[in-house]
């Protein structure tokens, strides 16, 4: 009876110790956070409405988003990082995008206003004050988040296969 | 054997290269002159008008000319450049064993040994026959020139047995070259398995960088007629179905090279219309329902897409392993193929290596189209890396300017605090000059 008193205390106690080094742990949530950084697809979109994959990766590391806010990622995504992080998958809040597309600044057009640059979250785009823009077309990754700001109405969409 | 040409009458010519799109030199209703240039890219290679005639349109993708009548085949309108790859590239020299690769850029280096393919193994693609029956000759002069402007001491003839004949005649020419001709097998015309064969070379990454150029005959034959005669590269053989040939002008609309499609045209014949046109060999081509475009330079063979040629029904894998020992790579095709969709799997046995030859096909008693399976998960594989690099650069970038908007910021409150210390020196003058003026005023 004694023994198995004490087989439970000590079980409780290193179960304890282990929960705590688990929490406390900086590298595992640094290693855990950087793995669901880079399931996530880097688009930077924000439609998970964290201002970019990685903090978006935070709040899931640290419990306080949902693993279903990532269009771009799809349900792949959803499934990845319900794996990581142990919880139960869910459906995809919004829509998945058909295909990846990029962002084309109809050159004529563009009066140089350097709006669309300041909105880029990759550096994706090239320009100077009252010149002419343009993306690079290698580093865009389809954010949409230049198309909104230009005041002349000159970003468009097409899709990736076409550049 | 058949080789034919053609005079086209319309030119469709294809702007998209190896890895580069040339930009056009040349308006719409202008007139050309055979060999003039037409685009270019200082990527890729120069485009040279196969024909006269005149321009009907020029988009970003292709150039369409109606051409002249009685206009002929000329040599290129360019003062040849004294440096051997840049009149490499000028002369628009690309691979013309299929992957239209730019010479130049494979020609790079300093190579010991040069290897002329003449392992033509993939039915139906016979355009080295074709080339040795027009002008034998003109591969091993090709041979020469590049041996001698890159001073390449061993050359080898790699000819499969049918052509080792035509080779061995024409040996006292070029007495200090070999001729090898390999056990016949299945997959021997890749660059990586001829090169096992010939030294027991193991290649990690181009051969060009372990010092062998592997050049294929068409290619060679090209490089010969632009140094000897001026021709860039405007034409190629390109063969049709099993036993003819055509010398044809880049950008002859395909349906000009398949007698069937015309006959097609003639009968009305919807059938013969719809039918699937392989480009390339049995394994490597692919298939489209698409025949309105012009013929380019990687475009080797044509053919039809037929009940001849389709393969038996695939029954499951029997894990009998005859296609194991056939692997030219020592590959475990039964495990590829049983993990044909799990990338990590397929990477650690070695897919890097497939040469996608089809020796495993040729064994398998339940006739599952291995090489297939095995091209589409290299391609899905391409496919899922170029996406990871992407990610990861856009990771590094987002990374990247959000540091540097955190610095922006910290400057901007740094700014506004010495400006607020200005202030405070200004506030203090004005305290003391303000007691300065009391104390006179007393
Ligand atoms: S929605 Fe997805 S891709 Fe867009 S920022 Fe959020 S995590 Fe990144
Ligand atoms: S260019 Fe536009 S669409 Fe492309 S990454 Fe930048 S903001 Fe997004
Ligand atoms: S926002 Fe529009 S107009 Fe302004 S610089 Fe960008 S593309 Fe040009
Ligand atoms: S796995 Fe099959 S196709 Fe690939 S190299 Fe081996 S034998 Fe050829
Ligand atoms: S030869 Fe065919 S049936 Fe036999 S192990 Fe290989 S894939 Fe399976």
């Amino acid at each position: 009876m004694a023994a198995a008193l004490a087989l439970a205390a000590l079980m409780a106690v290193a179960g304890t110790v282990l929960a705590l080094l688990a929490r406390r742990w900086p590298e595992d949530t640094q290693t855990l956070l950087a793995r669901v950084d880079a399931a996530l697809p880097q688009t930077q979109c924000a439609q998970c409405g964290f201002p970019g994959c990685r903090p978006y990766a935070e709040a899931l590391v640290q419990g306080d988003a949902a693993v279903n806010l990532c269009p771009p990622g799809g349900e792949a995504t959803v499934q990845v990082l319900a794996e990581l992080l142990g919880v139960a998958a869910q459906p995809l809040a919004q829509c998945a995008p058909t295909e990846p597309m990029k962002a084309l600044i109809i050159e004529a057009d563009c009066i140089g206003c350097t709006l669309c640059i300041l909105a880029c979250p990759v550096d994706a785009i090239m320009g100077a004050t009252k010149h002419m823009h343009t993306v690079l077309l290698d580093e865009c990754t389809g954010c949409e988040l230049c198309i909104a700001p230009c005041p002349v109405d000159c970003i468009e969409l097409v899709p990736a296969r076409l550049c | 054997m058949l080789v034919t040409t053609r005079q086209p009458t319309q030119l469709h010519i294809a702007l998209q290269q190896y890895a580069t799109r040339a930009l056009p030199q040349v308006q719409a209703h202008q007139h050309i002159a055979s060999g003039q240039c037409l685009a270019d890219h200082p990527n890729g290679v120069p485009v040279y008008a196969p024909r006269a005639g005149r321009v009907r349109s020029v988009s970003a993708q292709c150039i369409t000319i109606d051409v002249d009548t009685d206009s002929h085949e000329a040599p290129a309108l360019v003062e040849p450049h004294d440096h051997f790859l840049e009149r490499v590239r000028q002369g628009a020299m690309v691979g013309l064993g299929g992957a239209a690769f730019p010479a130049h850029h494979k020609w790079r280096g300093t190579p010991h040994t040069l290897v002329i393919n003449a392992m033509e193994c993939e039915a139906p693609i016979h355009c080295d026959r074709a080339l040795l029956s027009i002008r034998p000759d003109s591969p091993l002069r090709g041979g020469e020139i590049l041996a001698e402007a890159l001073g390449i001491a061993r050359c080898v003839i790699a000819a499969k047995a049918d052509f080792a004949p035509i080779f061995q005649s024409m040996l006292p020419r070029v007495p200090s070259w070999e001729l090898f001709t390999p056990a016949p097998h299945r997959g021997i015309g890749a660059e990586r398995t001829l090169l096992r064969a010939l030294d027991g070379a193991t290649l990690h990454g181009p051969a060009s960088e372990q010092g062998y150029i592997v050049a294929n005959l068409g290619t060679l034959d090209a490089l010969a007629r632009w140094w000897d005669h001026g021709f860039a590269l405007t034409h190629r053989l390109v063969s049709v179905g099993n036993e003819q040939a055509y010398w044809a002008a880049l950008g002859t609309p395909l349906p000009d090279l398949l007698p069937d499609t015309q006959d097609a045209q003639n009968t009305e014949n919807a059938a013969a219309h719809s039918r699937t046109l392989r480009v390339g060999g049995l394994l490597s081509g692919t298939l489209s329902t698409e025949h309105h475009r012009g013929l380019q330079a990687q475009d080797n063979s044509l053919s039809w897409d037929d009940a001849s040629t389709a393969p038996l029904p695939a029954e499951p894998c029997i894990r009998c392993a005859r296609c194991a020992p056939v692997c030219p790579e020592g590959l475990l095709p039964q495990q590829l193929h049983w993990y044909q969709h799990q990338s990590e799997a397929l990477v650690a046995l070695g897919i890097d290596a497939c040469t996608t030859c089809g020796a495993c096909d040729s064994v398998c008693p339940s006739h599952i189209p291995l090489a297939a399976q095995f091209m589409r998960a290299k391609k899905t594989l391409r496919t899922q890396r170029s996406i990871d690099a992407m990610a990861e650069r856009a990771q590094a970038r987002f990374a990247v300017r959000n540091a540097r908007q955190t610095r922006r910021a910290e400057q901007a409150v740094e700014r506004r605090a010495q400006h607020r210390q200005g202030d405070k020196r200004q506030d203090a003058i004005a305290a003391a000059l303000a007691k300065r003026r009391q104390r006179k005023a007393s």
